[in-house]
């Protein structure tokens, strides 16, 4: 409950702080509250507590919690630049608050109605942030293909929560997933399509093939700050939601015939996902597409570890996404310093960017070593994880596809990491950052690496 | 005492770490002091522990780490001090030493002189690990880094793509051999379990192994020696060698790396001298390139070739007479050959610095009085190598040659024949380069003078040696007459399978006086031409008679190999790049890596930007997707 | 069959027809008045399912502010001619085709379903004024108040579109 009050509480104080002209403190209140929320998390875990019902924060939800307030917290210190504008500066800060608090309801939903409720709260602010740069026509196209494209995902989403609460004739999850073991009273076919087109609806949120189309115009139109938060935070959201409900609730359904239907869809979405993503990524020039098409390709690698749904998939569904997210944050906060100073997305502005500015290159490289799935870092074991799952539930081949996809994600990254240190850069003027941006650039690729040695530590921290 | 023995490849290793990583920030004043330091400390403590041999000759090993260990397998990075390998320091060091010294003097106007001294101070340090390994694997890593560090200085002077291509060759050709040895390590490992020196001697002495097997593997080791020291057939690299600075040659290419080869053959002597089958290859082959190389010899008008095809047949000649058992006898002269050769080697250095780079004989002449310490030292040598008592020479090859008289007359002819062609093209080279008129043109004869000191001191201390050097092996049939014990032979005693060759007292000096009256014909007859006579090799563009051509040309055995082996290799070579490799295994990986951009593009397609095309694909593939669903219900 | 039934079908029938021509009419203020009359079907259904309630709200608030908005907005930006640009066949017909499929799939896998009464789903009731209200702020609290936090984050979105920039 704490948690809930607190983040709603952020966004509508920065709503207050422009009425009584105290927006200098929003950035402060913000990242104190987003330390609070961590601590809060921290220590509420095993506190197992339920909210209402309707929310439970057990301690995935809590897990995720604290993952999306960390990643925040990066972000919101790496978008500093997004929040300088003093017109807007309130409008910025709580559409990003309040769909923080949808994601804070995904993580930990119970009960169909807040499932939807944290969709909506999620997707509404970033409908509108991803066209908050109004005056770029991508920006404005962007906002409203996400938005129309959304709705549609909203329309099967309701669809399929009605179908399910036919078929059950209950919203609260426990009961839909009990409903599975007792079959009294149970419409197997309306819960099984009724699930599936929720799903569906996630799929589409995650960005997982075949509903992925929005997500490289989105991601490109959007402005960056706003690309980094859809690809971390808004995607923690929706895996967490789609985690929920698939291990709550499908996973129970084990035992009926369809279930094995699932899997096969899941497995090929996750494939498709995974191959799809990293295919077309190896022919993009643009960076920050680049960066969606393998933020695609990383939410099939997610979806088949939850697809497998063993014993330990909290923890490795949880572990990819903190990898995958610090990597992001990290390869988008050097994205934006470059693309700034240069005003271009193209590869050729990271060329020779080690002679401008060693920090910013060493930071990309060790960002999108990761995310290629480089040893030690944490990208690697994030990858391994999953694998070792697939391939523990016989699936040679799918892990081999994987695999294959990831390699020709070494391929793409390391396109941008030879242009930063083999090539003669094109602006020699050097870059300059603050030493506080410095700083924290090396912290959290420090904290990378510390994934990427100790898994068993962070394992032993969170869960 | 022995424990110290870490501290000689130590001290040439933190040289080179020195110098090579400040590269050309260290000013050359130093470099001049630490590089022969270095060097010359390494010698002290090998002195030191010599000393302690002597008065307990021992085995000592002394592990410093395990290195690694897989399975069974284990290889230890510790030393082996017993008397041979200690010897084999000393001449490193020794020799190591004053050439390092010489070079200052030479190599002063170099450009690049720190990375010379970076590269011999690593080529010391990789031939003291080769020699004081105590197991197969380390004297392997030493077998490779001498290898590599002989490239480096070959090609010292890259910019000459001939230089660059001596270099090369030299490399490839010493690849060949090492294969060869590497196979014959891994082969021991699998016949005695371990490749520690001890625990597989200690085997040959008491398991009874296949023979077929040992053949086997002393051949392999054989055939690395053969590479390292320049046999038949992989010999045409180190005349090519002479490529790189004159103290390299002097260094690497006479008085240690090519040893290297007698080395492995002496340190395993006792798993060689059980193959019966393996002595004979040793021996022919030995006696086969010396024949071969001083019959080139003859001819060369090159200073440093002249020299480089006399080691090759001073290594053959080694090579025989260890073939024939002689395992002390053969380092004996190893030892000698290091300091005369050496000696040669600078004197001719000094030469060539003296005519300003020229190498060629037939321009020089007189330098008898210009330079004289050059002369004198390089006259000591010459007689040190043609075997006149009581010059270091003398001694060494007297041993080889009786033990090889021993026990085949032919080889002994053939050896005996080898010797005196020795003496006539030693003696040839010195007349034709110190006697006489001067014969280079004006410019050159002005400028000719005597090296500085840090050149003639090098050589006078060489040229001692090479006098006194040969009373450490005294013959043992005189010897015996005379109560003068033959010392090396003692010392090696423990480390080196002996030779159990008894020989009469008359024979033996029966051989000494027909060799040294057939020595003395010998040199009268090289005066008459070259003194008497003035008679002066002829340009290379007038006609030769047939057999002269055949020789001058080194027997076309470049070319032949050129023909039958490096041409051939590049048609296959080509065949396989053009046709498996480019339309093969590239195109496959090329196409893999293509397909996927043109996968890529074909798909990227599919993000058309309309909308109405993203609803539709959603919806059908979301059909798609349903149709698994309504199968299953 | 019951009278319900009757209205029912003819309600639904009612409303679909009206979504087609929404859709498929070129004059937006038609569209619009179309929308109202799928209003009204819907909201007969609601009134078949004994919720007054709703059916009054959905009047209210759907027929009668949304849809002045709408005309507002039309009028005022002058739409009220067919300006939609022609466009071609044969998307639409393969939009059809996909609606047609997703239609056909969906109603083949709930084809057969037997749709079971649970109890809470029995209460007829429920779509009466105070059962409505005490159900709301009783056992949907947290939603209730949640979907402030919505509303209210999409109030500041539409703010901050309309918003003109100072630059």
């Amino acid at each position: 409950m704490k948690e809930l009050l607190l983040l709603s509480g952020l966004g509508v104080l920065a709503l207050v702080a422009e009425i009584i002209n105290a927006r200098k403190l929003i950035y402060p209140f913000v990242i104190f509250g987003l330390l609070l929320n961590i601590g809060l998390c921290y220590h509420d875990l095993g506190s197992n507590e339920s909210i209402y019902g309707m929310l439970r924060l057990d301690n995935a939800a809590l897990a995720f919690t604290i993952l999306f307030s960390v990643i925040a917290l990066v972000w919101f210190i790496m978008a500093k630049n997004y929040f300088s504008d003093e017109t807007n500066i309130s409008d910025h800060f709580s559409l990003v608050l309040f769909s923080l608090v949808g994601v804070f309801l995904l993580s930990s939903y119970t009960h169909l109605s807040m499932l939807f409720l944290g969709v909506e709260i999620l997707s509404i602010p970033v409908y509108i942030l991803a066209g908050s740069d109004k005056r770029n026509v991508y920006s404005n196209e962007a906002a409203f293909k996400y938005f129309l494209l959304g709705a549609f995902a909203s329309g099967f989403l309701l669809l399929g929560i009605v179908m399910v609460y036919g078929g059950v004739g209950s919203f609260y999850i426990t009961q839909i997933a009990a409903s599975a073991l007792l079959p009294y009273g149970l419409s197997e076919k309306l819960v099984a399509i009724g699930l599936v087109l929720i799903l569906f609806a996630f799929a589409f949120k995650m960005s997982a093939v075949p509903f992925h189309f929005w997500a490289p115009d989105v991601y490109t139109g959007a402005p960056t700050s706003i690309t980094a938060y859809m690809s971390t935070i808004v995607k923690i959201g929706a895996i967490a939601g789609f985690y929920r409900l698939y291990v709550g609730v499908v996973a129970v359904y084990a035992q009926y015939d369809f279930f094995s239907s699932y899997l096969l869809i899941f497995l090929i979405i996750a494939l498709l996902t995974i191959v799809v993503g990293n295919v077309i990524a190896a022919s993009q020039s643009n960076v920050k597409r680049l960066l969606a098409y393998s933020s695609i390709g990383h939410a099939g690698f997610i979806i088949l570890g939850i697809a497998m749904i063993s014993p330990t998939v909290n923890f490795t569904t949880w572990y990819y996404l903190l990898a995958y997210c610090l990597a992001n944050i990290l390869t988008f906060w050097v994205l934006i310093i470059v693309s700034k100073q240069d005003n271009a997305e193209d590869i050729s502005v990271f060329n020779g960017l080690v002679k401008r500015n060693p920090i910013l290159a060493g930071t990309m490289t060790v960002g999108l070593l990761s995310m290629a799935g480089i040893p030690p870092l944490g990208g690697f074991f994030a990858k391994y994880f999953i694998l070792l799952d697939v391939i523990g539930r016989g699936y040679m081949m799918i892990a081999i596809i994987a695999i294959l996809a990831s390699l020709i994600g070494v391929y793409y990254y390391f396109r941008i990491i030879i242009a930063m240190f083999a090539k003669n850069p094109i602006q020699t003027a050097t870059i300059e950052i603050g030493s506080f941006t410095k700083l924290l650039m090396i912290l959290v690729s420090c904290l990378l690496l510390a994934i990427g040695i100790a898994p068993e530590y962070v394992y032993n921290l969170i869960f | 005492m022995e424990q110290l023995i870490y501290l000689i490849p130590l001290f040439p290793l933190i040289s080179f770490l020195i110098i090579s990583l400040s590269g050309s920030r260290l000013p050359k004043s130093i470099t001049t002091y630490l590089a022969p330091g270095s060097i010359f400390v390494s010698f002290v403590v090998a002195l030191l522990i010599f000393a302690a041999q002597i008065s307990h000759p021992q085995a000592v090993t002394v592990p410093l780490f395990t290195w690694f260990k897989v399975g069974e397998f284990h290889a230890d990075f510790s030393f082996l001090v017993d008397a041979l390998s200690i010897l084999f320091t000393l001449v490193i060091t020794g020799v190591g030493f004053l050439i390092h010294v010489y070079s200052t003097g030479y190599m002063h106007d170099e450009k690049d002189y720190n990375r010379y001294f970076s590269y011999l101070n690593l080529f010391v340090f990789f031939m003291l690990l080769l020699v004081l390994g105590d197991n197969f694997l380390l004297m392997f890593i030493g077998w490779e880094g001498v290898g590599l560090c002989s490239y480096l200085l070959i090609g010292f002077w890259f910019r000459n793509s001939n230089y660059a291509s001596a270099a090369k060759k030299a490399f490839v050709m010493n690849r060949i051999g090492d294969f060869g040895f590497l196979l014959g390590t891994i082969l021991i490992f699998g016949v005695f379990g371990s490749i520690n020196y001890h625990e597989v001697f200690a085997q040959v002495g008491n398991v009874v192994v296949d023979g077929k097997l040992i053949t086997w593997i002393t051949i392999l080791l054989f055939i690395g020696a053969v590479g390292k020291s320049a046999q038949i057939p992989l010999f045409t690299w180190l005349p090519d060698a002479m490529a790189g600075p004159t103290p390299v040659s002097a260094l690497i290419h006479a008085a240690t790396m090519v040893t290297a080869g007698i080395y492995l053959v002496a340190r395993c002597s006792a798993l060689f001298s059980l193959s019966t089958y393996t002595m004979h290859v040793i021996a022919i082959i030995g006696i086969a390139t010396a024949f071969l190389s001083a019959t080139i010899a003859l001819f060369q008008n090159d200073i440093k070739k002249v020299l480089a095809y006399s080691t090759v047949s001073q290594l053959g000649l080694i090579f025989c007479a260890l073939g024939c058992g002689a395992f002390s006898a053969g380092v004996f002269h190893v030892v000698t050959h290091a300091f005369f050769k050496a000696l040669l080697f600078l004197g001719a250095g000094s030469v060539i610095h003296g005519m300003s780079g020229d190498q060629d004989i037939r321009n020089m002449g007189g330098l008898r009085k210009k330079m004289p310490i050059t002369f004198y030292t390089f006259l000591i040598a010459t007689i040190a190598i043609s075997g006149i008592p009581p010059f270091a020479g003398f001694f060494s090859k007297d041993q080889m040659l009786a033990e090889i008289f021993a026990v085949n007359k032919i080889m002994f002819v053939l050896a005996l024949l080898v010797s005196l062609m020795t003496v006539f093209y030693m003696f040839r080279l010195l007349f034709l380069t110190f006697y006489g008129e001067t014969r280079a043109n004006d410019i050159v004869k002005n400028h000719i003078h005597e090296s500085p000191k840090s050149m003639t001191i090098p050589l006078s201390i060489l040229a001692v040696l090479s006098v006194i050097g040969g009373f450490i092996g005294f013959p043992h049939a005189l010897g015996h007459e005379l109560h003068i014990h033959h010392w090396l032979d003692g010392f090696l005693a423990n480390a080196v399978k002996p030779n159990n060759v008894e020989m009469h007292l008359n024979t033996e000096l029966l051989l000494m006086a027909i060799t040294l009256v057939l020595i003395a014909v010998v040199i009268i007859l090289a005066r008459n031409i070259f003194i008497s006579k003035k008679s002066i090799p002829q340009s290379d563009e007038a006609a030769m008679p047939l057999l002269k051509e055949v020789i001058y040309y080194k027997y076309y055995i470049d070319e032949i190999y050129e023909a039958i082996i490096v041409k051939p290799l590049n048609k296959i070579a080509g065949f396989l790049r053009d046709y498996i490799e480019r339309s093969g295994i590239d195109a496959v990986v090329n196409g893999i890596g293509n397909s996927v951009v043109n996968w890529s593009q074909l798909l990227r397609l599919t993000q058309t930007g309309g909308l109405g095309f993203y609803v539709g694909a959603m919806v059908i593939s979301m059909i798609v997707l349903l149709l698994f669903l309504i199968l299953k219900l | 069959m019951l009278l319900s039934q009757y209205i029912f079908l003819f309600l639904s029938f009612v409303a679909i027809i009206s979504a087609l021509m929404l859709v498929l009419d070129k004059n937006p203020v038609h569209s619009v008045l179309y929308l109202i009359i799928t209003f009204f079907a819907i909201a007969g259904h609601y009134l078949l399912l004994n919720a007054q309630f709703l059916a009054v709200v959905h009047i209210i608030v759907y027929a009668g502010a949304i849809m002045v908005l709408f005309l507002y907005v039309i009028m005022m930006l002058n739409l009220n001619k067919d300006i939609e640009p022609h466009k071609k066949n044969i998307p639409k017909v393969a939009a059809a085709v996909a609606a047609g499929l997703l239609l056909l799939s969906l109603t083949a896998l709930v084809n057969g379903a037997e749709v079971n009464m649970l109890p809470a789903a029995r209460n007829s009731n429920i779509g009466l004024m105070d059962n409505l209200g005490k159900t709301l702020f009783k056992e949907y609290m947290l939603p209730f108040e949640i979907s402030s936090i919505l509303f209210l984050s999409a109030m500041v979105g539409a703010v901050f579109l309309s918003k003109k920039e100072i630059h």
